[in-house]
């Protein structure tokens, strides 16, 4: 590999005044952050009072200390619950991510109970049955701690309830797969919630806590008139002794945990996976704390993306693939933590020569059984005469067939602009990658605020000239405002992440050990054999 | 004495000359900025020199190609 020799100067005032705009934008990212975790704490009177551990707790329990633990759809349901950045929560009531468990990869989801007492959220059932999709992807066993009021009522939307059935097909395809799942029944599962510890291989039922029915007391009332006591109708002991649909009893949260982490270590789980052996690699030479000053806030500014891929690849060290060639659209072979991997980037637009470059990089990663990471940085695909002469709609369509039909695993960052096709070509979410996760400065959409209202600016004056009027200019000021600021609070990270279009925000100061997890795991899940059946596992 | 022909990568509008003729420049100092699909995209001196000519204008459209300064290095 050829070591890189960076140009960058960390004594200019650029590189200070892009690290103090960097460095703004975590420290809001982990604001948001931190609200969740707040707003749940309140209850933890009434957990102690119940005997019961926090949601956060449990997941630290369950979790295999000191070991990584990553995150998903953090931010998922922010902006959603409310318009107001100020007070909006993010997280929709669950806590998920990739972690480890009696040194098995697993996912695991954690209903958060001391959020309106794990009631779902407007965007909790898309994220679970995302974890899903991760789970049936990556070979993950699946692991969810179960505490939750079920739907709000009066949020209902018939939507979210028709697709809210997506969760237990996924759980059907993850038994059918070979891929267990287990539930751990801290609290109440009822009604659609209580398919959960029904569609899952293992139930592990909390005494006294634990609840799952169809209907709960309230509901059965209505339905029947019939007068039920809770425990009766639901309760752990019920299904371990009559109603089976309890596998393993514990006392309390912490023993259930425990059960749980002893139930993982009987699955010979990582009998049929190969070992990746030792993978030797040094660490990068440049300081990977440096990529907070390294990328301007505005995305307008270009810089060499290569400055960044030095700060998180092996020894900093790369191949550069065609650097004189189509050289806005920088190609790489490095490695990171030892694992090979084709990165791409973008120092500017992508041109005609950008795009079949590209093009044949993938095509190159892909023969050699390589990822390809993309660095997601583009204002798009260049516009105008000689770039159509030159066949940019040729090239780039090319370069979205290969982002589509490369068999590597795909690894997305959105790391500044990504914008109209850009973002296709780049992997965007649209192009299923395996993992894809945002940096808090970037911004996603079809065209840049300004771009749109410029347009529609346009549109309306040569309209006005075709019908002989005089263009309002205050109208015209007014109406190009509204159009820019309704583009840029769309296109905004905080925005677009707590929808769910990527699986995450990052510091970018992590970049490093977040590709370096989402590698692993993409490894390790292309060369697990799962022992797969048609049917799923039965509960007789 | 040779003469060094700077020429714009990228098809845009000239949104900001940054050097002026008989400037001493540094290698990869920018002669001016494009404006291009909503970047700020530098023209840059290759090597050291001094700046002899610049052939265009603030607002003016260059395309790819495009000489538009000349640098004696």
């Amino acid at each position: 590999m050829t070591r890189f020799e960076s140009r960058l100067d960390i004594a200019s005032p650029g590189f200070a005044s892009n690290r103090e705009d960097m460095l703004h934008l975590i420290d809001t990212l982990t604001e948001v952050r931190n609200r969740a975790e707040a707003l749940s704490e309140k209850r933890r009177p009434r957990f102690a009072e119940r005997g019961q551990l926090t949601p956060r707790e449990r997941l630290q329990r369950l979790l295999d200390p000191g070991m990584p633990f990553l995150e998903l759809y953090g931010l998922a349901n922010f902006l959603v619950d409310t318009t107001d950045r100020a007070a909006s929560i993010p997280g929709a009531s669950v806590l998920a991510g990739i972690g480890f468990v009696s040194g098995l990869r697993v996912l695991v989801l954690v209903d958060d109970s001391g959020i309106s007492a794990g009631a779902a959220t407007p965007t909790s059932g898309e994220k679970v049955e995302a974890c899903l999709d991760v789970a049936l992807r990556h070979k993950l066993p699946f692991v969810h701690l179960v505490e939750s009021a079920g739907a709000d009522l009066f949020a209902y939307k018939v939507e979210s309830w028709a697709h809210a059935g997506g969760m237990f097909y996924r759980h059907a395809l993850l038994s059918a797969a070979g891929i267990p799942t287990i539930t751990v029944l801290h609290g109440p599962a009822t009604a659609g919630g209580a398919y959960m510890p029904g569609m899952s291989d293992y139930v592990i039922g909390v005494q006294g806590r634990g609840r799952a029915s169809l209907g709960g007391a309230a509901l059965v009332r209505a339905a029947t008139g019939e007068v039920s006591d809770e425990e009766e109708l639901a309760g752990t002991d019920m299904h371990a002794t009559v109603s089976g649909l309890v596998e393993y009893t514990a006392e309390n949260d912490a023993q259930a945990l425990q059960i749980t982490r002893e139930l993982l270590t009987h699955l010979n789980w990582n009998e049929r996976c190969a070992s990746p052996g030792a993978r030797a690699f040094d660490e990068p030479r440049y300081d990977p704390d440096e990529i907070a000053g390294l990328v301007p806030a505005d995305y307008r500014k270009p810089y060499d993306v290569r400055e960044l891929i030095a700060r998180f690849v092996d020894a900093s060290a790369f191949e550069d693939f065609k650097p004189r060639y189509g050289v806005s659209t920088v190609c790489v072979q490095a490695a990171i933590y030892g694992n090979p991997c084709g990165i791409i980037g973008n120092n500017g637009p992508i041109d005609p020569d950008g795009a079949a470059k590209a093009t044949q990089f993938m095509q190159l990663c892909d023969q050699a059984g390589a990822p390809v990471i993309f660095l997601s940085n583009t204002t798009g695909y260049m516009v105008g005469r000689e770039y159509e002469r030159a066949g940019m709609i040729k090239h780039g369509s090319k370069m979205i067939q290969a982002v589509s039909n490369i068999r590597v695993p795909k690894i997305t960052l959105y790391i500044g602009a990504s914008f109209g096709a850009g973002n296709y070509g780049m992997c965007g979410i649209g192009y299923d990658p395996d993992f894809l996760f945002t940096w808090p400065n970037a911004t996603t959409g079809v065209m840049g605020g300004e771009q749109a209202a410029l347009t529609m600016d346009q549109v309306a004056r040569s309209g006005a000239q075709r019908r002989g009027q005089v263009v309002d200019e205050d109208a015209l000021r007014r109406q190009s405002e509204q159009l820019a600021k309704y583009f840029n609070n769309q296109s905004d990270a905080f925005y677009t992440s707590g929808r769910m279009l990527d699986q995450g925000m990052i510091d970018p100061r992590d970049t490093r050990r977040v590709l370096g997890f989402a590698l692993e795991t993409c490894w390790e899940s292309r060369h697990r054999e799962l022992r797969a059946n048609s049917f799923g596992i039965a509960r007789m | 004495m040779a003469i060094l022909d700077i020429v714009s990568e990228v098809t845009g509008t000239v949104w900001r000359i940054e050097a002026r003729v008989g400037q001493q420049l540094t290698p990869d100092e920018a002669v001016l900025i494009i404006e291009s699909m909503k970047m700020e995209i530098p023209v840059c001196a290759p090597e050291a020199g001094v700046v002899q000519e610049i052939l265009v204008k603030e607002a003016e459209i260059v395309h790819e190609g495009a000489l538009v300064a000349r640098l004696e290095v």
